[in-house]
């Protein structure tokens, strides 16, 4: 231990000290509630530093997103994961299994291999899937939990269940450059191995998509190699009911013409990219744009709001939303003050009988209105 | 709901050291601990830019730099409920999980020697991105410009990439107790402006 506390704490912090020191300050923290506090204090001050020394650098949307499907093709659940059903552990990882035994079965029979398409990777037992992540694309399936969905390059993953009149079934088995994505709709999960209805779209680069004529039909965006471009591809289920998208990114070169990305799952969520009609701002203002996302487990709706619009002291840019179902915007708050002419994030509740937000806009309005519709010019709407 | 209309919104403020934003992310993490992955996805949407600015610090090569990244909330995901708030903020966490996941890929790879030249070679300031945020350039004006040029390499160079003070010393061509007192004056330096600026 040295004399001074803080050079503990920045060797413990940037993995120098000995692996004796390291427990001696680890014995010191569990005792010493000073040290623990200063190592805080020391950990935050770097932090503040590092991110100073190193401005924020937000990578483009395609980027984003396509690092975002990455972390979640490799993240685990935790311990503490709920189960989507009452079955044992063992029963998703080994009906998927099945499921992508008989997708490669079919695949490798009916299908040719696109040129110069690697092989699937072999196959193995998928890992079992994230908790609920994303929302349904389509209404339908906003009253009934869907889970996640994500066809990720690179892994074997992927389950997703609808309850409600019917059980739909995905699984995906994605290796670089070539993607089988398949869906079993009608039959019930227990018996999905064995379902008719099975279809098998098989995605190759740069050969287009074939799709396997199976009781199901898709409408599928075709695609092509671009290089190491970043992508998705969109593949919509046509005749049985059931979730409407499902959606594979493929960072491995293969991109479509018409991509779609929609997260699946329980909350919604919702871009704010365009101004429509612009806001009145300085000509040299950046653009405002926002994000927005929906938890309906809490039905509490987060919106990160940034280059807002000053304000004048007589006006105020309020919140808007239009549930899901209805057809008239509700007020449902004022953006603080402090953040006009910035950026900043706030939270919003929505009334307990509506089901998701499905329109978000945030308009300028007179501050002595009543605020029953917007009026004013609008700041950010969603699509 | 109408009388909501001219209420104002809880609200979290986007520099990441504020008050409400820090207990939002506290929050955040908390989710994420009880295995809530939509939590994840907000954690990655606020402060993947900031992360990604940490890892691109680190690391020359772009790929590195995502993988870094996507490794950093894989990571943040898995040791949720690890987390301690008593030992630092989530952001601060953040901040450590990819620092030390993007110094282990400098150090298995070969360009370590490559960073610590081009770092070495480098004033100080020249390292800053120009596209800096308000709030990182407020900081940069306000805190950084108080280090001395030695205060701010030596924590650079200790917190970038990786160095020991042994290796900082030989870098700086200075012996190991000034690199010690660079760190600490710097550091003492850096908590006093932060708390006279809270």
């Amino acid at each position: 231990m040295t004399e001074d506390p803080s050079d503990d704490a920045l060797a413990h912090l940037l993995g120098e000290p000995e692996a004796e020191t390291r427990d001696r300050f680890e014995e010191r923290l569990a005792h010493d509630p000073s040290a623990a506090a200063l190592l805080k204090d020391c950990t935050d001050t770097l932090a503040q530093f590092a991110f100073a020394a190193a401005p924020e650098q937000m990578p483009a949307a395609g980027e984003r997103r396509a690092m975002w499907a990455a972390i979640l093709s490799t993240a685990l659940p935790p311990p503490a994961r709920p189960r989507p059903s009452g079955r044992g552990h063992w029963f998703w990882p080994l009906a998927a299994a099945a499921l992508l035994a008989l997708n490669l079965a079919q695949w490798a029979w009916r299908t040719p291999m696109p040129s110069g398409v690697a092989a699937p990777k072999e196959e193995t037992a998928p890992k079992p899937a994230m908790p609920p992540i994303a929302s349904a694309a389509s209404p339908e399936a906003d009253s009934s939990p869907v889970f996640a969905t994500e066809l990720i390059g690179g892994e074997t993953r992927a389950l997703g269940r609808r309850s409600g009149s019917g059980h739909l079934s995905r699984a995906a088995l994605v290796s670089p450059g070539v993607a089988i994505a398949s869906i079993a709709g009608e039959p019930a999960l227990a018996d999905f191995t064995a379902a008719p209805a099975l279809s098998v779209a098989t995605l190759g680069s740069g050969g287009g998509i074939a799709t396997d004529p199976g009781t199901n039909s898709f409408t599928t965006t075709t695609f092509s190699s671009t290089g190491g471009a970043t992508s998705s591809i969109t593949i919509t289920s046509g005749v049985r009911g059931g979730l409407s998208r499902v959606t594979a990114t493929f960072p491995y070169g293969l991109s479509a013409p018409a991509t779609t990305f929609f997260p699946a799952g329980t909350y919604s969520r919702v871009s704010l990219p365009v101004p429509i009609p612009p806001a009145p701002r300085p000509a040299a203002a950046r653009p405002a744009f926002g994000r927005s996302f929906f938890t309906a487990a809490e039905h509490q709706g987060y919106l990160d709001l940034y280059n807002l619009p000053e304000v004048p002291a007589d006006q105020l840019l309020q919140l808007w939303v239009e549930p899901a179902g209805s057809e008239t915007y509700q007020p449902v708050g004022e953006i603080p003050a402090e953040f006009y002419g910035g950026s900043g994030s706030v939270d919003f509740k929505l009334p307990a009988d509506s089901l998701r937000p499905a329109k978000i806009l945030i308009t300028i309005e007179p501050r002595t209105s009543d605020l029953a519709a917007p009026t004013g010019p609008v700041v950010l709407h969603s699509p | 709901m109408p009388d909501a209309a001219g209420s104002a919104l809880n609200r979290t403020a986007v520099p990441p050291f504020d008050d409400a934003a820090l207990q939002f992310d506290r929050d955040l993490a908390g989710r994420m601990a009880r295995g809530e992955a939509r939590a994840l996805q907000t954690l990655y949407e606020r402060h993947v830019g900031r992360v990604r600015a940490i890892a691109a610090r680190v690391l020359a090569d772009p790929e590195e730099v995502r993988e870094a990244v996507q490794d950093a909330f894989v990571k943040a995901w898995q040791q949720a409920g690890a987390y301690r708030p008593d030992r630092g903020e989530v952001i601060s966490w953040l901040a450590f999980i990819v620092r030390n996941g993007a110094i282990d890929r400098l150090r298995r790879g070969a360009r370590r020697r490559d960073a610590l030249a081009l770092l070495a070679n480098e004033a100080p300031e020249s390292r800053s991105t120009p596209q800096a945020t308000a709030d990182g350039r407020e900081f940069l004006d306000h805190h950084l410009a108080e280090l001395s040029p030695a205060q701010r390499q030596a924590l650079e160079l200790a917190f970038f990439s990786g160095c020991s003070q042994v290796e900082i010393a030989a870098r700086m061509q200075t012996p190991v107790g000034n690199v010690k007192n660079h760190l600490r004056r710097g550091l003492l330096k850096l908590r006093q402006l932060t708390h006279h600026h809270d």
